[in-house]
């Protein structure tokens, strides 16, 4: 199975951009060998042709034979002789042919593990196919009366030897046939003969080479899977038994691509070779046209209605029929008849890996070519594009390339009944809109949460480069903004003509230092005051990390937006101003250099990397660097960062120093440790919880303008769980559920988003008066619980007032910020120990269990609620923080909800 | 509130007869009213009769009645239950607040039975006489003094406000009350584009401006607060005088030096306490009782952080410093003093006594005040003692004098019984 993992591991669109490569490269080594053996026989079998034959055709026609020598010399030859040109594309072996079966195999492998959309009908064929027992309508058109169902069921137990041999002699055949029938106009007599006749191997490429429109192939993979349940269930159908009206309305959309697809589609596609599971497969081909026969004919629908829409196709598709069938009979041979009825009567198909040597290759191909045409047909019903085929049917039909003269007559027969029709009517609109939303769920791509959470945990395995939070703190003016502003800059991410405007703008109004901290500060108070206000949200790479950077407010009034932000935060970037005095104004009491430490800390960060800014100001002194580590060090580890987690770093914001590059001889004299970014990129991830139910406490909620984007808009961070495009998610407080439409990762659009990631949901469904910030999103089935009260452990901070019960403060939790109480001081604890019980106040420093609730308005009979989870459950929504007058006194986690 | 009559004599019986006028006079009445007090007022009484043929008849009469109060209710402005949409803007002194006294009647008279029960609506401007069951105590005595004085208090308005969010509120001397609670949802800012966030704040301070407008009689308050963390209180007020420059809103511009931008930590009308405290606004206020309950809770905390045993809170813990004579302020929350019981009533009296007879100060706070209800959270009592008490050294010595009492009685008991 190597070969399996091979193709699995294959980037599906390198593969299909370049298969001629991929013949090649594409071959374990076995086949490699024996393609090594076969080649130089071939070669001299062939040495007298003229012109001489490329290797590489060569290679490929041995390929396609399975390395049968003397066929593919064979083949060649008569090709040769045919053309003195170049092989039609329709009769060439084509490239095409050799990945499809190994795309299919490959989707096979992967299942729908895959998220990415652009899956080849192929590939949904296989893999509805690897799964027979998805759930569908039994009223699929394979059940349709047909005229195979003509030939009786018969040889059932026929080993499977002798088919496969009946399939190399109908190769044979079929490549004589070819040959025959090898003028330039010849029909490829994909003729879909009643019976599943093997055709030509030939045209088998020309149906598989022809591009499927996106549309086709996911109708084709929606489509196949109830097709394929139905017929394996309804395997020998009484033809009479089932006057099926097809059960969509019919979508004449693709009905010429498809009609196309008809013609080209071989018969011996239907050839079940590669799946056990595929029983008598009755001509798509035949399905359609006796279906939509027998519509015509009982024309109980309403004028109008979707499946009234065949009427005009179906005359032309018999008539095609009719001259398909005859043009066919002279191709066929004995060993086809024998086939076909076996095949017919076939319950239990042989099931033949595509691998077996004497096998031409095309079998598989054929069978995967085939199942286009099939997939297309029946899905014809549900198509959801009907309204253009009208208009675009002629200009695709005159492009198209159309070997059957006849076919092409008749398609553009289909067309003018087609153009003759009210497609337009009202009340098909409606159907049509309806159709369309129908295929977009089915087009979503709903897979598993553990499937996804695997893929996640290899993509980021793969790329190396992990995504991260950091939220950049510290005392109000050292340089936090502007730090980031130039480090953005460095890294592009910052254009220079933004720049440019920021440094004209902040020169305007006299605050010509701020330039770069514009580039953060986007609010008209911030620019006017020279202050961040709240939190400013931007994303850049590092080589390891994909960093969600939050610029976070200094000045303690803006504390509250500065907590929402590190609630969002893995690591901390702590800037202290290294100039003269202010180091000092901003560490000590009163400074928010502390209680920025003790917030991030308390809110889960376990890493800080200390940013000692402004040193040019000091003249890159060495002493004023040391003195304030020396200062910072102790603190640090009694605000709970372990010394390893902790990195110092002399940097200059405004000079762009020890940025990302250091080129200043001054600090170069005494400094040689790492840079900003290359610290950055060194900083550890914590392990995400995807497994936990999803929660997303919600920071902003706005209204998307862009095209693209536009609607109901939320951004926050997923504190656990994973959440996909198409899932249903409840808000909380309130009852109502909303659509994720849009999920969007670093303003990226993506298709799901995991635990750690700062996103923003566009959501539908909804409205905006039901979320406000500190709105909790979480699965339908697993809500966050609302509590007005609750027990929590608090580590109480350095304080003013001491706590007492009955305290009022203000209760944070994300971005939630309520009025609460502490109504009860349960017990003080020490080391895990209670060594009192009802205290009387707490003092700082003390850890206790604590009554928390929440205040409501004297006036609502309702009591306040929050949406909390205990700490135990969910680590992040278990955190809480405690404020009062201005000042963090505690930080908490939730123990036990009431 | 006037006073129209007053007997009482000095063992506190007697009666008050008072006409309350506005809101907060119903809260003084509310204060003052306790279960078993014996009031006599102007009532509706619906009568029916019953003739000697069978045919009932029923009409009103205004009578006077006497109840026994057995229940009080108090319902103020801001609830909505005053009056049911009938105050427009132009009966603005019209009291909003309602208050409800049942109870049962014991002076018969030709319409209404003894005993009979009735509930009646306290109006403004309506005289009633008050009879206290346990008489006359200090407290009482000292609201009435305080309801009745002129031109007492100062009234001020108050916007707390945040990013999205404000409360208008109205402060006399014993009440706060939210007007109006406005909540918006301002998108934060984000990259790409702040036109949201700016949209936004201007259609929450229009909102905020309107509401001012229709609430907030600046023409006849001595101050206007505006209190908010950050800059937004700068914004509102710039856009206010803006708008009111636009409008030439004449008075509003007239009303400027009273308007008055404070700094408060959080958006949440509990902040309004320390907005109260600053001293831009102190000054103002000079001495109203809303800013010394301020101050004194604000000493407390301090005193608590400073001296752990010099800050006592809980009945208990505060009765025992004031029989040590240890207690210098005592803040006590107008919540205990309606208490049923008229025993709880008593002993909270005794204990404000005892405190200004040592010459301490004491405190009543008004539950009506945001820092009363921050008092109501602790308990509703709160001491700053004048000099340290461990409590738990109080309580063992508490225990001990109790045994020692007992020890005392048991022992003379034994000594009589050795002399029989």
């Amino acid at each position: 199975m190597s070969r399996h993992r091979f193709v699995k591991n294959m980037d599906l669109d390198a593969e299909m951009a370049d298969d001629d490569s991929e013949d090649e490269s594409g071959m374990t080594a076995e086949q490699k060998a024996q393609m090594i053996t076969s080649m130089p026989i071939a070669k001299a079998m062939l040495k007298d042709v003229k012109p001489p034959i490329p290797d590489d055709a060569i290679a490929d026609s041995l390929w396609h034979y399975w390395f049968d020598v003397e066929k593919a010399v064979q083949w060649l030859k008569k090709d040769w002789e045919r053309k003195g040109l170049p092989t039609p594309p329709y009769l060439r072996p084509s490239p095409d042919e050799a990945p499809r079966p190994r795309a299919a195999k490959r989707a096979r492998l992967s299942k729908e593990s895959s998220p990415q959309p652009p899956l080849t009908a192929l590939q949904r064929l296989s893999i509805s196919r690897k799964d027979p027992a998805t759930p569908g309508k039994a009223s699929s058109s394979s059940a349709l009366p047909q005229p195979a169902a003509s030939t009786p069921p018969h040889e059932n137990g026929k080993p499977m030897s002798k088919l496969a041999l009946l399939a190399q002699k109908r190769k044979e055949a079929a490549a004589q046939a070819a040959a025959g029938a090898s003028s330039a106009t010849a029909t490829p007599t994909s003729t879909p003969s009643r019976t599943i006749t093997p055709s030509t191997p030939d045209d088998i490429p020309s149906s598989a080479s022809k591009p499927l429109s996106k549309l086709a192939q996911k109708m084709a993979a929606a489509k196949l899977a109830r097709e394929q349940s139905s017929t394996s269930t309804s395997t020998p159908q009484p033809p009479s038994s089932r006057p099926q009206p097809i059960p969509t309305p019919a979508g004449n959309a693709v009905e010429d691509e498809e009609m196309e697809e008809i013609v080209y589609t071989p018969p011996n596609a239907l050839f079940p070779s590669t799946s056990p599971t595929k029983p008598t497969r009755t001509s798509p081909f035949f399905n359609i046209i006796t279906s939509t026969a027998a519509t015509r004919l009982s024309d109980e629908k309403p004028p109008g209605s979707a499946s009234s829409m065949h009427l005009p196709v179906v005359r032309d598709l018999e008539q095609m029929e009719l001259r398909i069938r005859n043009a066919f009979a002279a191709a066929e041979s004995p060993d086809d008849v024998v086939l076909r009825a076996r095949q017919a009567a076939k319950v239990n198909p042989p099931t033949k890996s595509v691998s077996q040597p004497g096998k031409p290759r095309t079998q598989a191909a054929a069978v995967a070519g085939s199942s286009i045409g099939i997939g297309k047909t029946v899905s014809q019903p549900g198509t959801p594009r009907k309204p253009k085929v009208a208009t675009s049917t002629n200009g695709s039909a005159g492009s198209s390339k159309t070997n059957t003269p006849k076919a092409s007559a008749g398609i553009n027969q289909t067309q003018q009944d087609l153009a003759g029709l009210h497609m337009d009517d009202e009340a098909d609109e409606a159907e049509r809109e309806r159709e369309k939303e129908k295929f977009k769920e089915r087009a979503v791509l709903s897979m598993k949460y553990e499937e996804l959470v695997a893929k996640v945990k290899k993509d980021e395995a793969e790329s190396g480069r992990k995504s991260l939070s950091l939220i950049v703190v510290g005392h109000v003016d050292a340089g936090k903004s502007t730090l980031m502003g130039r480090l953005l800059y460095e890294l592009g991410e910052l254009s220079e003509k933004e720049k440019t405007a920021n440094e004209r703008g902040s020169k305007k109004v006299g605050k010509g230092s701020f330039a770069f901290a514009w580039g953060l500060d986007a609010l008209g108070d911030e620019r006017d005051r020279g202050v961040t206000i709240d939190i400013a949200t931007t994303h850049f790479h590092t080589p390891h990390r994909a960093i969600t950077l939050l610029d976070a407010p200094g000045h303690k009034d803006f504390i509250p937006a500065m907590i929402s932000g590190a609630a969002q935060a893995d690591v901390a970037l702590m800037v202290v101003d290294g100039s003269p005095g202010e180091f000092e104004a901003g560490f000590d009491r009163g400074g928010q250099t502390r209680e920025h430490a003790w917030l991030v800390r308390s809110l889960g960060v376990k890493e800080i990397i200390v940013g000692v800014n402004k040193l040019d100001m000091v003249s890159w002194s060495q002493d004023r660097y040391d003195e304030i580590t020396a200062a910072m060090k102790p603190f640090l580890v009694s605000a709970g960062f372990s010394s390893s987690k902790t990195t110092f770093l002399p940097i200059a914001a405004m000079e762009g120093v020890n940025i990302l590059e250091r080129d200043e001889p001054l600090l170069n004299a005494w400094y040689s440790g790492p840079t900003l970014i290359d610290t950055l990129d060194k900083v550890e991830v914590p392990e995400r919880p995807y497994e936990t139910p999803l929660r997303i406490p919600v920071s902003n909620v706005f209204k998307g303008q862009t095209a693209v984007a536009s609607g109901v808009a939320v951004s926050g961070r997923l504190c656990s769980g994973v959440v996909q495009v198409g899932d249903r998610i409840r808000a909380v407080p309130g009852d109502e559920v909303a659509n994720v439409r849009t999920i969007e990762v670093d303003e990226d659009s993506a298709p799901y988003a995991v635990a750690g990631q700062n996103v923003t949901l566009y959501l539908s469904g909804i409205d905006p008066i039901h979320l406000s910030i500190g709105t909790v999103l979480c699965p339908t089935s697993l809500p966050v619980k609302l509590v007005s009260q609750f027990t929590a452990q608090i580590l109480v901070f350095d304080l003013q007032t001491p706590i007492i019960a009955g305290a009022a403060v203000e209760l944070f939790h994300h971005s939630m910020n309520l009025p609460a109480n502490i109504t009860k001081l349960i017990s003080i604890s020490e080391k895990g120990q209670v060594i009192k019980k009802n205290p009387r106040v707490l003092q700082k420093g003390t850890t206790a269990l604590v009554e928390i609730t929440l205040r409501s308005s004297p006036n609502s009979s309702r009591p306040a609620t929050i949406p909390l989870e205990t700490a135990a459950d969910n680590k992040e929504m278990g955190r809480v923080l405690i404020r009062r007058s201005g000042e963090t006194i505690a930080a908490g986690v939730v123990m036990e909800l009431v | 509130m006037k006073l129209v009559n007053k007997h009482v004599e000095k063992d506190g019986s007697g009666y008050v007869t008072l006409r309350p006028e506005d809101d907060e006079d119903m809260w003084h009445v509310y204060n003052l009213i306790a279960v078993g007090d014996e009031v006599r007022a102007l009532a509706v009484r619906r009568v029916q009769t019953v003739s000697s043929t069978g045919s009932s008849d029923s009409y009103r009469v205004r009578v006077n009645l006497n109840l026994v109060v057995t229940k009080t209710t108090f319902a103020s402005a801001a609830s909505g239950s005053g009056g049911g949409g009938g105050t427009g803007v132009a009966e603005k002194k019209e009291p909003t607040a309602s208050l409800q006294i049942s109870g049962q009647v014991n002076n018969e008279n030709e319409f209404v039975r003894l005993g009979a029960f009735h509930t009646l609506d306290l109006e403004a401007n309506r005289d009633f006489r008050l009879i206290k069951a346990t008489g006359w105590d200090s407290v009482a005595l000292e609201r009435i003094t305080e309801s009745t004085r002129e031109g007492r208090g100062a009234e001020i308005g108050a916007v707390v406000m945040g990013e999205g969010t404000a409360a208008i509120c109205l402060l006399s001397e014993h009440m706060t009350t939210v007007r109006q609670r406005i909540d918006m949802s301002v998108p934060r800012k984000r990259k790409g584009g702040t036109l949201g966030h700016d949209k936004a704040m201007d259609n929450f301070f229009k909102t905020v401006y309107d509401a001012i407008l229709r609430l907030i009689p600046y023409q006849d308050l001595k101050a206007i607060v505006i209190a908010s963390p950050g800059f937004t209180r700068e914004s509102m007020y710039e856009y206010i005088f803006q708008q009111a420059t636009l409008q030439s809103n004449k008075p509003l511009l007239a009303s400027r030096t009273k308007w008055i931008k404070v700094h408060s930590n959080t958006p949440h009308v509990h902040s309004l306490v320390e907005a109260l405290r600053a001293p831009e606004v102190a000054k103002t206020l000079q001495g109203a009782k809303f800013a010394r309950e301020g101050l004194g809770l604000e000493r407390f905390h301090k005193m608590l952080a400073q001296d752990e045993l010099r800050a006592w809170y809980g009945p208990a813990h505060v009765s025992m410093a004031v029989d040590r004579g240890a207690v210098g302020t005592l803040l006590i929350s107008d919540d205990l003093f309606r208490s049923a019981d008229p025993a709880t009533r008593t002993h909270y009296v005794e204990m404000v006594e005892a405190v200004r007879s040592r010459g301490g100060e004491a405190l009543i706070f008004s539950s009506m005040h945001e820092s009363g209800q921050q008092l109501n959270q602790y308990t509703g009592i709160a001491a700053v003692l004048t000099y340290p008490l461990d409590v738990e050294i109080a309580e063992m010595e508490e225990r001990e004098e109790k045994e020692r009492v007992e020890r005392e009685k048991n022992g003379q008991v034994g000594e009589e019984e050795e002399e029989e």
